[in-house]
Parts: C-alpha cells; sequence; structure tokens
C-alpha cells in the first residue's frame, strides 16, 4: 500500500496541477459572456458564410493573405496595416507602393498561421484565406473581427473586393476597381470576339511540365484572352503534370511562363525535346513577368494578366505598347505608383 | 505429489515426446537426462504450461493442473531457465522480487513486505551484500543463483530446473545443484532437473529418468543401484564407458 | 533492518526531474508572440484581474499549448519505454507497432481526398493510428506461435502499406497546396493547439495512461522470454496486446494533434536509464519527465530560432541524433 501511494503521488500531483489550471480555465471563460449593446453599423457576410458585424470604424488592420495585403493598398489604406504574411520581401509591389510593410511583424502563412502574434497587434479587423477556418474561430473566440476570404475566380474576388470595401468604409474606391476591371474584361471580349482562338500551352511555376488544368483560374484567363488552354481536357485535379510526349500531341502554337518560373525563356527554347513544337519553331514563347505581381491569380490587379495575354495572343488588335500604358495608368490609379514601362516583358 | 500421465506432445503438428509416465515425491529432485533434441525442454515446457500436450495429464495433489489458470499453475509448479533473459540494467533485488508474480492479483505490486521475502532469500544464498548491484554486472555463477532465488521467492511445490548448471564452472555447478538438494529437502519439494552429465545426476538426484528419441527409456531411483544395470543402461546412451564406485556413488568414465 | 532501498532515490530522482520539468514548463508557457509576464500568468492562476485579452490567450492558446507538450513528451517518452521494454528491443519507438505509420495515412486521406480541415485531420490521424495497430495485432493471429517477432512482423507489415499508401496519395496529391500541407503535417508541430483539441484527446489520453500505469509490473515481466513470462504465471500475449492497445490510445492522442514527432519516445527512456539504471515504471516515469523537457526545449527553439515556426520534428532529430550518438559511446 504505501509503496503504492509514493509511487501515484507524482503522477497525482501532475494531474492535480493539469486539473487546477484547467478548472481557472472552465471558471474563467464562463464570466465573461455577457454582451454589452452596441448601436450596429454593417454586416459583412464573409466566403467561410459567417456573418460579421462592424461597429465601429477600423482602424488597424491584419492581413494575412497576400492577395488581400495587396488588395488593401489599392483601397488606399496602406497605413493602416499593422501585420500582414510572412516574407513580403518577396513581392515586388510592397517595396514599390508599400515598403513600410516591409517592417511590419508578420503573422505567419496559410500553412502555419500564428493566432498569437495577430492578436498581440489588437487590430480592429483580421482578414484571412478561408482555408484557416480553425484560426478564424478561434480568433472569433478571443474577440476579434475576422474576415475569411476565398478569391478563387473572378465573382469570387470582386465579392472579396466588396467585402474589405465595405467592411473599411471604402466601398467606392472598391466599386471603381470593380469597374474598372469589368471595362477592361469587356474591352478584351470586344477585340477578340472576331479573332481565331490560339492554342496556348501554360507552364507552371516549379515545372514546366506542370500545367493548368480547365479548373484554374488560368484557364479562364486564357479563354477571356482569345486563346484555347491546350490542357483544358484534363479536369481531374488542379495542376496537372504532363509528359514531353502529351506536350508534343498538344502542339501549341503559344507557349506561355506564369510568373516566377525556376526557369527561363532560354532553357524552353534551347529544349532539344521541344524543337519539333511549332511555338519554339516560331518562337513564340512568352514568359509573363513578375516584376511587380503575379498576375496569373485572381488579384486585384489580375485583369493585367488577361491584357497581357491578349496582347501576346493577339497584338495585331492590341499591341504591347497600348498593354504598357494600360498597365502604369492601373498602377497609378490605384497603387500610386509610377512603374517602369520597359521593364514590362513577354 | 507430482504425477504425469500419458503425456504426449510436441511443435507444429510434429510430435515430440509420447507415453510419458512418472511420478515424483516430495523432497526428491529427479533427473530428467537425455541427448540433445530428444525432448526433454519440450518436456518441461508442458510442465509450466507454455505448451501444450496432444494428450496426458499433469497431476499435483489430485489435480489437473493443466486445467487452471496461469496463475494458479505458477504458484503450483516454477521453471528456472536455462538462461536469463535479463537485458536492461536491473538492481539485483528487483531480479528476485519478480518471482513473486503469481501471488500478486492482477493489478498489484509487490509490497515491502515482499521486498522483504526477497531479501530473505538472498541472506539464505548468502547473496545480501549484492542486492543493490546491477544484476547483467554479476558472474555467470552469480546471475544463476540470483536467478535459483527468483524460483525461490515464487515458493511452489514443484520447481523445475533446465540445464541449471549449463554455464556454470565445475564449482559451481556443484555448489547449485547442492543448493537446490538442500532446498528441496528441507522445505519438502519436488524437484525436476535437466540435465547432460549422467554423473551430476548420479551424485545427487534420488531418481534418474532417462529419454530417449521421445520416450523414456529407462526410469529407476539411484539408491541401492546395480552396476550391471548401470552399465547397460548408460552405454546405450553414452557409448563404452566404465562405471566407477565412489563413497557410495557411481560415477561414470569413459 | 531493512536496508534504504535504492527506490528512494529513484523517488528523489522523479523529484527532481519533476522540479525541472515545471520550471521548463513555466518559461514555456511565458514565451510566445504575445506578451504576457510571469507576473501575469500568477495573477491568472490566483484569479486576480487581468485584462480580458490576456487571460483568454492564456487560457486559449498559450496554456494549452505548454500542456500538450507535457502531454506529447510524457506520452511518447513512456509509451517508447513501454515498447522497448515488451518487445525486448532498447531501440523500439512507438512505431513500432506502425502507429506512426497509420496516423500519418489518417492524416494524408484527410488533407489530400478530403477538406484537410484540421479536425478532420485530427480524428482521422487518431482512426489512422488506431486501425493500423489493430490491422497489425489482427495479422499476428496468422502466426501459429505468436511470439514477440511476431509483432514486430506484422508492425512492419501494416507500417509498409501505410507508407505505401501515403506515397500514392502524395503522388495524386495537389502539388501547390495538399503536398505541403501533408508534408508539414509529418513534421510535428505544436503550433495549432487549442482548448478545445487539447480536452477532446485528454480522455484518451489519460485512459491509455491509466492502462499502462495499472499493468506496470507486467510490462517488467513482459521483459522477460515468454517461457519466463508464462512460467510466472502471466499469460504474456494477452498482456501484451493490453499494453499496446493502451500505449496505441496515449500516442494516437498526442501524434493527432500535433502531428510526428520524432526521437522523444526513443531517447527519453534512454535518459531516464541511464539515471536510475533501472527499467520499472517509476524509470518510465522519469523518462516521461525527460521527454518533457526535451520537447519544450525543442518547441522553444521552434518559436523563437525564425519569425516563423520550424516544425518541432527537425529540432528533436537535431536534439535527438547527436544524443544517440552520444549512447553508442556508453554501449557495453
Amino acid at each position: 500500500m504505501y509503496k503504492i501511494c509514493k509511487g501515484s503521488m507524482k503522477l497525482i500531483l501532475v494531474l492535480i496541477l493539469i486539473i487546477a489550471l484547467l478548472g481557472t480555465a472552465c471558471s474563467k471563460t464562463a464570466q465573461n459572456d455577457e454582451q454589452i449593446e452596441k448601436p450596429t453599423s454593417m454586416v459583412i457576410k464573409d466566403h467561410l458564410g459567417r456573418e460579421i458585424e462592424i461597429d465601429k470604424p477600423v482602424e488597424t488592420i491584419v492581413s494575412g493573405y497576400y492577395i488581400t495585403t495587396s488588395l488593401l493598398i489599392a483601397l488606399g489604406l496602406k497605413d493602416n496595416i499593422v501585420g500582414l504574411e510572412s516574407k513580403p520581401e518577396m513581392r515586388p509591389i510592397y517595396s514599390l507602393a508599400a515598403p513600410e510593410l516591409l517592417d511590419l511583424p508578420s503573422v505567419g502563412t496559410l500553412k502555419e498561421f500564428n493566432i498569437e502574434a495577430t492578436v498581440a497587434l489588437n487590430p480592429d479587423l483580421i482578414i484571412v484565406s478561408s482555408r484557416l477556418k480553425d484560426s478564424v474561430e478561434t480568433m472569433e473566440k478571443l474577440g476579434f473581427k475576422v474576415i475569411a476570404v476565398n478569391p478563387e475566380d473572378e465573382q469570387l474576388l470582386n465579392e472579396t473586393i466588396l467585402m474589405v470595401g465595405k467592411a473599411t468604409n471604402r466601398t467606392e474606391v472598391a466599386e471603381k476597381l470593380i469597374e474598372y476591371n469589368n471595362n477592361k474584361a469587356n474591352m478584351i471580349k470586344d477585340l477578340v470576339k472576331d479573332k481565331e482562338r490560339k492554342d496556348v500551352y501554360l507552364g507552371g511555376n516549379s515545372n514546366f511540365l506542370l500545367t493548368a488544368s480547365s479548373k484554374m483560374y488560368q484557364n479562364s484567363l486564357i479563354e477571356l484572352a482569345g486563346g484555347r488552354n491546350v490542357a483544358e481536357d484534363i479536369d481531374d485535379t488542379y495542376w496537372a503534370e504532363i509528359s514531353y510526349e502529351q506536350l508534343i500531341i498538344y502542339n501549341p502554337d503559344i507557349i506561355v511562363g506564369v510568373p516566377s518560373t525556376t526557369y527561363t525563356k532560354e532553357d524552353v527554347l534551347t529544349d532539344s525535346r521541344l524543337v519539333s513544337l511549332d511555338a519554339v519553331k516560331n518562337k513564340d514563347v512568352y514568359f509573363m513577368p513578375a516584376n511587380l505581381e503575379n498576375w496569373d491569380s485572381p488579384i486585384p490587379s489580375g485583369i493585367l494578366g488577361s491584357l497581357w495575354m491578349t496582347s501576346v495572343l493577339h497584338e495585331d488588335v492590341y499591341s504591347f505598347d497600348e498593354f504598357k500604358e494600360d498597365a502604369f495608368e492601373f498602377y497609378k490609379e490605384f497603387y500610386n505608383i509610377e512603374i517602369d514601362k520597359d521593364e514590362l516583358s513577354k | 505429489m507430482l504425477r504425469i500421465e500419458d503425456i504426449c506432445a510436441g511443435y507444429n503438428g510434429r510430435t515430440v515426446i509420447e507415453d510419458i509416465n512418472f511420478v515424483c515425491r516430495p523432497g526428491e529432485l529427479t533427473a530428467v537426462l537425455g541427448l540433445n533434441g530428444t525432448g526433454k525442454t519440450t518436456l518441461l515446457n508442458v510442465l509450466c504450461g507454455l505448451l501444450k500436450p496432444k494428450k496426458g495429464k499433469v497431476i499435483v495433489n489430485g489435480h489437473d493442473i493443466l486445467k487452471i489458470s496461469e496463475r494458479e499453475r505458477a504458484r503450483n509448479i516454477s521453471l528456472m531457465p536455462q538462461r536469463h533473459s535479463i537485458i536492461y540494467d536491473t538492481k539485483v533485488i528487483d531480479v528476485v522480487l519478480t518471482g513473486i508474480t503469481p501471488h500478486l492479483a492482477f493489478f498489484e505490486t509487490p509490497s515491502k513486505t515482499h521486498k522483504e521475502a526477497a531479501e530473505d532469500i538472498l541472506r539464505m544464498l548468502k547473496m545480501e551484500q549484492y542486492s543493490e548491484k546491477n544484476f547483467l554486472e554479476l558472474s555467470e555463477g552469480q546471475k544463476q543463483l540470483i536467478i535459483f532465488g527468483r524460483t525461490l521467492l515464487q515458493n511452489s511445490e514443484i520447481m523445475l530446473f533446465d540445464e541449471p548448471d549449463s554455464s556454470l564452472d565445475y564449482r559451481n555447478k556443484h555448489m547449485l545443484i547442492d543448493k537446490i538438494k538442500d532446498v528441496l529437502s528441507s522445505d519438502q519439494k519436488i524437484g525436476l532437473v535437466t540435465l547432460h552429465d549422467p554423473n551430476l545426476a548420479l551424485c545427487y538426484c534420488d531418481n534418474i529418468i532417462i529419454i530417449w528419441e521421445g520416450t523414456i527409456y529407462a526410469k529407476f531411483p539411484t539408491k541401492d543401484l546395480d552396476v550391471s544395470y548401470i552399465n547397460r543402461i548408460f552405454s546405450k546412451l553414452l557409448g563404452n564407458v566404465s562405471i566407477l564406485c565412489h563413497k557410495d556413488k557411481y560415477v561414470i568414465a569413459r | 533492518m531493512i536496508k534504504k532501498s535504492s527506490n528512494n532515490n529513484t523517488y528523489v530522482q522523479i523529484y527532481i526531474g519533476l522540479l525541472v520539468m515545471v520550471i521548463s514548463l513555466i518559461i514555456s508557457i511565458s514565451i510566445g508572440r504575445y506578451p504576457i509576464s510571469i507576473k501575469e500568468i500568477a495573477k491568472i492562476v490566483l484569479g486576480k484581474e487581468v485584462s480580458e485579452l490576456t487571460q483568454r490567450v492564456f487560457l486559449t492558446l498559450r496554456l494549452p499549448r505548454t500542456l500538450m507538450a507535457l502531454l506529447a513528451g510524457a506520452g511518447l517518452s513512456i509509451s517508447g519505454s513501454v515498447y522497448q521494454t515488451i518487445f525486448k528491443n532498447p531501440l523500439a519507438t512507438p512505431d513500432i507497432i506502425g502507429i506512426s505509420s497509420g496516423a500519418n495515412l489518417g492524416a494524408a486521406v484527410a488533407i489530400g481526398l478530403l477538406s484537410g480541415r484540421p479536425i478532420t485531420v485530427a480524428i482521422l490521424a487518431f482512426i489512422g493510428g488506431l486501425l493500423a495497430v489493430f490491422g497489425a495485432l489482427g495479422l499476428t493471429r496468422i502466426t501459429k506461435n505468436i511470439g514477440v517477432t511476431t509483432f514486430i512482423l506484422a508492425g512492419i507489415v501494416i507500417g509498409s502499406i501505410s507508407q505505401g499508401l501515403i506515397m500514392l496519395i502524395k503522388f495524386t496529391a495537389d502539388p501547390e497546396r495538399q503536398l505541403a500541407s501533408i508534408e508539414y503535417w509529418s513534421m510535428g508541430s505544436l503550433a495549432s493547439v487549442t482548448d478545445s483539441k487539447l480536452l477532446s484527446i485528454l480522455p484518451f489520453f489519460l485512459l491509455g495512461i491509466m492502462g499502462l500505469y495499472l499493468l506496470r509490473w507486467k510490462i517488467n515481466i513482459l521483459s522477460l522470454s515468454d517461457q519466463e513470462g508464462s512460467s510466472l504465471g502471466i499469460r504474456v500475449n494477452r498482456i501484451r496486446i493490453s499494453v499496446i492497445i493502451s500505449a496505441t490510445l496515449v500516442v494516437a492522442s498526442v501524434v493527432s494533434v500535433t502531428g510526428l514527432i520524432s526521437f522523444i519516445g526513443l531517447i527519453g527512456p534512454h535518459i531516464a536509464r541511464i539515471i536510475t539504471k533501472k527499467n520499472d515504471f517509476n524509470t518510465a516515469i522519469l523518462g516521461g519527465i525527460s521527454g518533457v523537457i526535451i520537447i519544450i526545449i525543442a518547441d522553444t527553439l521552434a518559436r523563437s530560432l525564425s519569425s516563423s515556426e520550424i516544425p518541432i520534428s527537425i529540432l528533436t532529430t537535431f536534439i535527438g541524433a547527436p544524443f544517440l550518438a552520444y549512447l553508442m559511446r556508453k554501449i557495453r
């Protein structure tokens, strides 16, 4: 008996410690459930279907997603950002349009979002990707306003823009941005409506043989610009890895590389396995520039990706110089910067 | 009293031993002799419940112990294995203490009383100064003695010994078997030991059973033996041998 | 007179170990991106007034994280010790019976084939671990004479099948999102522990530990040969299965929240054995304490070495592997 007592004492001690601490937890959270009545200003519905009540003006914002950080700059809110996603130095647009962001605390990535760091900044509003549903719920429990967004395609992007605009009282600018995008999209449609569609192969970021399937945003980007994604028959995955033979069968008119690829245009043009492709023979290989933003994803400036693609596919109706002008105009209007037109390449 | 009746057993469908019948009385040490592979260990495995026999009974004081629970059986029969299997550092006293297991309830651990009993056994074996030492650092002979101590703590009526002398030097061999004999006679326990060396059997054991090709070839008490009988039996087993008599005991020489 | 046995020494060692562990727990609980001072922690525990947000952060994030470190370090280490004992193999880890591979498979299925939400991942990892172990236990019944090797072989079979399926899922997973998530899960992290996660696995954890505690003497006996165990009156295979199930509950509950944390189950027990020079349950507890201290060191480094969280297995590996090398020096 004595031996058993002595032996179990330590276990019991530790268990008591745990239970005591948990006990304080239970009693504490029970006390703080009273709500103070406040006049409601507006309710935002986010992409997780949650309703967020914004009852006072949003002064400080944490953005855990590069897309919404860029959007905040476009909405003129760069001075309200107090925390943002990790590795901001990887995005040239920040250095150009809002260099002070690079010194702000980082709150993590989609894989490991740091709730404590976010909460420590005590922001009026937190914007994260809807993939972080659990973190959203926890932060809500801690008493913070969180908007979860999922800008996966054009429509969801527009909803995101409106959501954030409404929450931050920048509805006017938000609507202006959407209107601009729609106008340009209509312009493209008009320009290419009588043109023959060109076959386009889109090479992925880490691997040339990784291409966008019909489910991806990039697919619609190509379609809008008057092209046809040769890999549109693939629909069971997002990024699909194909073989050289498959690419030869596709035989695209144009080969496009997404921004920031690990390989260069030269690599593609000099690859002995690709010499038979029409696109390579005619040197119709173009790489989307990465010196500003990655225009191949649904971001606020995403229309520029479509414009770039239109110019590449149908230069005769939309010259590259016209594209440069449009890009310059966009960034001047919404990001308040004057980009170097000569740096825009293809 | 231990009665083995018609035991027939083996592994994987084969029969290794059959028609095993014999009786052991309290206070006696019985040797089971036989060449390698004749089934001595098989017999021990059946007796301590590790191997289910195809046929037969093992009766202890009227009960067939093959039909009772492991724990019950372990309180009646204990086994001192040929080789110990301790791989982790363990205090000598704790090694002996494991012998108390059959006497513990399902979730029980040894109490102070149990510990004292283990200390008593170490004292009896004159090993109490090693109580706190690491078992793995003892000599082979000392280790065997401690394992014997563990078996003693089990305090069973029947004690089985699987070639307890195998890793011991000459002196320790005799010392151990001598001690075994002492305990058996003072506590009136039944002892069954498998051996290779017939001389040890002739010297210390009260009975000898010889197993040949899976069956009992001969069984006889060692008291008042006829030389020609020994000669006949053992030459079949060991080849050309001569029997010497020394101080009332017989010794086999080649 | 009864000699003062070494068991008193072991208790002293355990109390000292507990002290060190509590100190490191306190240090761990005061580190984080949200500033909470030790004074404030004391206030919260004593029930005094602190800012509501500070209290909430402490109770929802900080405290559960540290408690999870406690459960993970203790659970993995005690299970490791138990497996090393019953499989008579000082290099055994909780994965010897395939639980880590099974949990990994569960997580991979959740991330690669289903929604990938943390709660789904946790549930499937838990189930995956349990299924793998039950699969292995069931597989042992193919053999006529079940012994230690049977269990190890069954563990290898189930572990290999799990690994194969994991590779298949990784192959079909979306490389941009899912693949990275699967890899990240398998590297372990205490970053996303919350109070609700901790409370949901706590019952299973305690159940498993209780089982191991109750069976502690028998676990000791299982370190002997099956013949000896049987002759001491123990139903060897039955006890082995009960022990495995208890240990599996412990490991599965930890791993479903944290992902795979390597080396703790291997080195925690060894550290304890070097200190106590024994291998009983008290040593296992001391091993648990060592495991907690190692995890806290690793987790503290994981949080502070860079602005993002380093997966914890990276650090436990870099602490554990050199330690194993050091153990090589001590081999008899």
